[in-house]
């Protein structure tokens, strides 16, 4: 089934000096629960790609289709709304609220939508389980390693049950041996729950955990 | 309420992580709040002793006979009191006077007629308190007064003590004959008040002859009428008004002075609006990237709206109430300044007490 499509999709950056074509004309289809890896050079548009898909960023010409909706066509309110329920998002240099705990950082998105009480408690308990970091709940972001920090951001991108993981160069800032438990939890989480996750990235250890991979180059799709 | 309990977490953590300059930004925030509370409550304040001065002093009086500027012909009385539209009419002699030796305390004392006072103070009150022996003391010996009992207790004096007072600058040494209770016109100036016979009034205040101001009463029927008629005997230049009116008149003037000390404070209160301002800004453009973030996570703009205004009011909040607290106190510091500018600039009032209004 197909889950995301893209028909000739565009995304120019127009400043008063000059005008860069981040993404040419990009028309591709994934499928529901595919791990795909979006490769390339830096610049030749993985993450632009990614903002578009995600919600974060509009396209300058053509459509962006995800669950059957067109994101480009959506409302702010809608579009924050689709990123929060149906996009869970992973950077490269984790994100995580300073001033929460690993566990308020993971309940965050459920906050968001009003949500407390027994119900987090339980999700959130399940997925620090999940990600091994049960017993570090209670710590700040600044007290724990990368590795450490980017699986408490894969948990959170995962509480609100999102169709789609977007992955921006998780395992940038990671050692190879933090960097390989990331791609290994990410694959096994495709695999457990069927979550469509698309990986921008350098690191060619991930080609062999995808199902798909996608060259890019100077803003359009090799292959 | 998960939102919110998210929201509370998230601004104290961030106060308490820049806990100086959260302090500095209610501490500026309370400040220019008491500088405004203090100056509403001190000249409130005088206002109101004022008006309840006035209507002390005023009794039942229903006109006053007056001429601005200057005293009347005490000649004026017998032709006002025998006038047929003329229920009851009372002479009146005033002067506040500061007290020898001790800066800061004034006084007011009336010169009463007392055998013309029926219907136009009530008897019933403050002056009734004075008894027999204490009453004909006042009438006949010189350089005495009566003083109110909280004004007397609060100077430790009492009954055949003297008194030094200032007049013109000039010592004057009266004897108290009777202390008068806290009733009627003994409230004036919250108690900072005294009375003599008028004769004698005018003796010690140089008023020989002249007389302040006459109340009256008229008799029932047409007061337009019986206000013509009285006219027609006033000389040029007197004038012949209700209380309230000239109540209204100098409490313009009070309020023109309010207004002016508030448009002073309104500017601390400014300063104030803008340091929650100035520290919202910084604020926001330090979590910048915190904001990018949670809106990519999927927070409405609404929410970091929300989010923003909720710091700001929460600043707002505890400023404002350390700011009323402060003002109160600041209040009691200024009072005795506001009261004595008044008194110098408009009218005599004392304040020993604050209130919320």
């Amino acid at each position: 089934m197909v889950l995301i499509e893209l028909k000739d999709v565009s995304r120019c950056y127009r400043t008063a000096a000059a005008e860069v074509w981040a993404l040419k004309g990009i028309t591709l289809s994934l499928a529901a629960g595919e791990l795909v890896i979006l490769s390339g050079k830096s610049g030749c548009g993985k993450t632009t790609l990614l903002n578009m898909i995600g919600g974060l960023d509009e396209p300058s010409g053509g459509e962006v289709w995800v669950g059957g909706r067109n994101i480009g066509t959506l409302s702010e309110k809608e579009r924050t709304l689709f990123r929060r329920r149906e996009v869970g998002t992973i950077f490269q240099s984790f994100n995580l609220i300073p001033m929460l705990t690993v566990e308020e950082n993971i309940a965050l998105p459920r906050w968001l939508e009003g949500k407390g009480g027994g119900d987090i408690r339980d999700r959130v308990e399940h997925l620090l389980a999940r990600v091994g970091l049960l017993h570090r709940r209670q710590h700040l972001p600044q007290a724990l390693s990368g590795g450490e920090q980017q699986r408490v951001a894969i948990a959170r991108a995962l509480i609100n049950s999102p169709r789609v993981i977007l992955a921006d160069e998780p395992t940038g800032n990671l050692d190879s041996q933090n960097g390989q438990q990331v791609l290994s939890l990410l694959a096994d989480l495709n695999q457990e729950q069927g979550q469509t996750v698309i990986l921008a990235t350098h690191s060619r250890e991930a080609d062999s955990l995808a199902s798909r991979i996608i060259k890019l180059k100077d803003g359009h799709v090799l292959s | 309420m998960a939102l919110l309990k998210f929201y509370l977490l998230l601004l104290l953590r961030h106060t308490l992580q820049s806990w100086r300059q959260s302090l500095l930004t209610i501490l500026g925030l309370a400040l220019g709040v008491a500088v405004f509370v203090s100056i509403h409550l001190s000249v409130g304040a005088s206002l109101r002793s004022f008006k309840s001065t006035v209507r002390s002093i005023s009794g039942q009086t229903q006109w006053q006979i007056f001429q601005d500027g200057r005293e009347l012909d005490e000649g004026l009385f017998p032709a006002v009191k025998l006038h047929p539209a003329v229920e009851a009419a009372a002479p009146v002699v005033e002067f506040q006077v500061s007290l020898d030796r001790r800066p800061g305390e004034v006084l007011w004392i009336m010169g009463l007629d007392f055998f013309s006072e029926a219907g136009i103070r009530s008897h019933s009150e403050a002056i009734s308190s004075i008894r027999s022996e204490e009453f004909f003391s006042l009438l006949l010996t010189p350089k005495t007064v009566g003083l109110s009992r909280d004004f007397a207790r609060g100077q430790g004096l009492k009954k055949g003590d003297s008194l030094t007072i200032l007049v013109h600058g000039r010592p004057e040494t009266l004897t108290i004959a009777a202390l008068i209770d806290p009733k009627g016109p003994a409230q004036a100036l919250e108690g900072n008040f005294g009375v003599m016979d008028i004769a004698q009034a005018q003796e010690v205040f140089g008023k020989i002859g002249r007389l302040d101001r006459i109340d009256l009463v008229f008799k029932k029927g047409s007061e337009k009428t019986q206000l013509q008629d009285l006219k027609k005997i006033l000389p040029e230049g007197v004038r012949i008004v209700q209380p309230g009116d000239r109540e209204r008149g100098t409490e313009k003037m009070i309020r023109s002075y309010q207004l002016n000390l508030t448009a002073l404070s309104f500017i601390a209160l400014l300063v104030s609006m803008y340091l929650i301002y100035n520290t919202t800004s910084l604020s926001v453009a330090r979590r910048r990237k915190e904001l990018g973030v949670l809106r990519a996570l999927g927070m409405l703009p609404g929410q970091v709206l929300w989010l923003i205004l909720l710091e700001s009011a929460g600043y707002g909040l505890v400023g404002g109430l350390m700011g009323i607290g402060g003002g109160y106190f600041l209040a009691r510091l200024l009072l005795d300044t506001v009261s004595r500018t008044i008194t110098n600039l408009y009218v005599l009032v004392g304040i020993t007490r604050l209130s919320f209004p």
